[in-house]
């Protein structure tokens, strides 16, 4: 039998790009096929790299919005940031067909499998929602029965991200419950809530604690930080709540509670 | 890594000072001066350093810091490269060349470990300490080299990556065959050219 | 829980890993006895490979509670 070697996790490997799909006026979905893809769990990121005709590079972080089940395809959602000096190549520039420097998958903490079981409790601020949508996408593909509540807070209806497709979810999974917040202006006749993130309205969507949530918060620091001393306020055992934040640069980083 | 590849439509935002060519591949431009530790700084009084030049030689030499101090020296400004990425340009030195240092000594080895406080070793090729290479340096922007950046006296070999410019140093050790030292014996390259980006072993 | 336990080659002491002086070099990581400062464990984390030098140690007691 022949021995291959094959790339690892922090080998470089070029993806080349089939589909962009525009999911909010600032955010846009990438699919890329990675032919030496090992494989990842929801909720883990990838490194991005680019490289100018002259050797200058650099270098970000984005979380993966394709479930594990669609792998060697691998979907990144990015938020094109106004200074940002990676996101608008991203979001603007690169077209079907180029290739994308990427290695990964990487982080082992931040991740969840259907077999891990729930309930599942998702807190996701803004383009927070896309390591969680890997998860809900697997939890999809994997039969959808752990019990699952997303509250997600977007500045709008029009931004919120994937919008459609958690609808979607929610109508033909059992077991989903999604709840969205919106921070700045609300469409006319909106009943939902209508502010950031308290204590209070996670003590109205959260399951309680007595039945021992795994708990899954991403999105900026401080939404982040709010989230999760809400929920230890309100009972909940800091060791199943597992954050990751984005940073100014929009890179994750995976730190415990 | 994907040899020549770039991203189509990329723009460069690499700054003008980079493009003198000073720049070695992968680093950046570091306003600071970091410090980077294996272990606890020493603190080796003046009245007990000496440097010796021991191993295959005739006669072991050794100096004491007055010494040392009557020794000719010189003035040496250079860029410096980390293997951590980061490079500072005209760093600014005084002390003793190797050369100066080396003349003292008969011997035919080829290769030099040099040995400092704390534990610490670095090996070199000989005919890439000599020449104008390489300096013993007690002096940094004018001032008396500080502990935490390797003081009272560090090497100075600027042409390899800064791990072989040994903090602390007491010291060389002429032998025949080359050692790997503290980070060559650890996954480092063994020669450590940043133009050649000769970071790791195999690179 | 896991408890790791190393023995020091240069003065016998045994210390908890988390007792220990981890120096956080750039270039890789240092280990070091607080009581004598041996080098315990040194690990180079590159091109995909851990380097690990682990000569300090003379006993390594790894213990795992069921």
């Amino acid at each position: 039998m022949e021995r291959r070697t094959l790339p690892g996790r922090l080998t470089w490997q070029l993806g080349e790009v089939v589909t962009t799909q525009p999911e909010t006026a600032r955010t846009k979905s990438i699919t890329l096929i990675v032919p030496n893809w090992m494989g990842h769990q929801a909720g883990q990121h990838v490194d991005v790299r680019l490289t100018a005709a002259d050797g200058y590079q650099a270098e970000r972080s984005y979380s993966i919005a394709s479930p594990p089940e669609e792998a060697p395809r691998v979907t990144l959602t990015v938020e094109r940031l106004d200074d940002g000096e990676v996101s608008p190549y991203l979001t603007e520039e690169l077209r079907v067909g180029d290739k994308l420097e990427l290695r990964g998958p990487i982080g082992g903490y931040f991740v969840w499998e259907a077999q891990m079981g729930g309930p599942l409790l998702l807190v996701a601020g803004g383009s927070g929602i896309v390591p969680l949508m890997a998860m809900l996408r697997h939890r999809a593909a994997a039969g959808g029965s752990v019990a699952t509540r997303l509250l997600d807070s977007s500045r709008s209806y029009a931004d919120i991200i994937y919008r459609d497709e958690l609808d979607r979810l929610v109508k033909n999974t059992t077991m989903l419950e999604v709840v969205h917040t919106l921070t700045r202006a609300q469409p006319p006749g909106w009943t939902g809530y209508h502010r950031r993130i308290d204590p209070e309205m996670l003590r109205e969507v959260a399951w309680s604690s007595d039945q021992r949530p795994l708990t899954f918060i991403c999105g900026p620091t401080p939404f982040v930080e709010t989230a999760a001393a809400s929920l230890v306020t309100l009972g909940h055992d800091p060791a199943r709540i597992k954050t990751e934040r984005f940073g100014p640069t929009g890179e994750a980083r995976n730190l415990p509670l | 890594m994907s040899e020549g590849f770039f991203s189509r439509g990329f723009r460069s935002r690499r700054k003008p000072s980079d493009e003198s060519g000073r720049l070695p591949p992968g680093q950046y431009l570091e306003r600071g001066f970091p410090v980077l530790s294996a272990g606890p700084t020493p603190h080796t009084p003046l009245a007990n350093w000496d440097f010796s030049i021991v191993g295959e030689v005739d006669q072991p030499k050794r100096w004491s810091w007055d010494e040392f101090h009557a020794l000719p020296r010189e003035t040496v400004t250079k860029d410096i490269h980390c293997v951590t990425k980061w490079s500072k340009f005209d760093t600014h030195w005084e002390g003793v060349s190797l050369d100066t240092l080396l003349a003292q000594v008969e011997s035919s080895a080829s290769y030099v470990i040099a040995f400092s406080d704390g534990g610490y070793s670095t090996n070199l090729p000989l005919d890439e300490v000599l020449g104008g290479q390489a300096w013993v340096v007690d002096t940094y922007e004018g001032q008396p080299l500080s502990p935490q950046h390797g003081g009272p006296a560090r090497l100075l070999v600027p042409h390899l990556y800064f791990w072989k410019s040994a903090k602390w140093v007491r010291g060389l050790r002429l032998v025949a065959e080359d050692e790997p030292g503290f980070w060559e014996s650890l996954g480092y390259n063994n020669h450590g050219d940043p133009w050649k980006e000769e970071r790791y072993q195999g690179d | 829980m896991t408890l790791a336990q190393v023995t020091c080659t240069g003065c016998g002491t045994t210390n908890v890993i988390g007792a220990t002086a981890a120096y956080m070099h750039g270039m890789g990581t240092i280990v070091r006895c607080p009581v004598c400062d041996t080098v315990l464990i040194r690990v180079v984390h590159a091109r995909g490979r851990y380097w690990l030098d682990m000569r300090g140690v003379r006993v390594l007691e790894i213990s795992v509670e069921a």
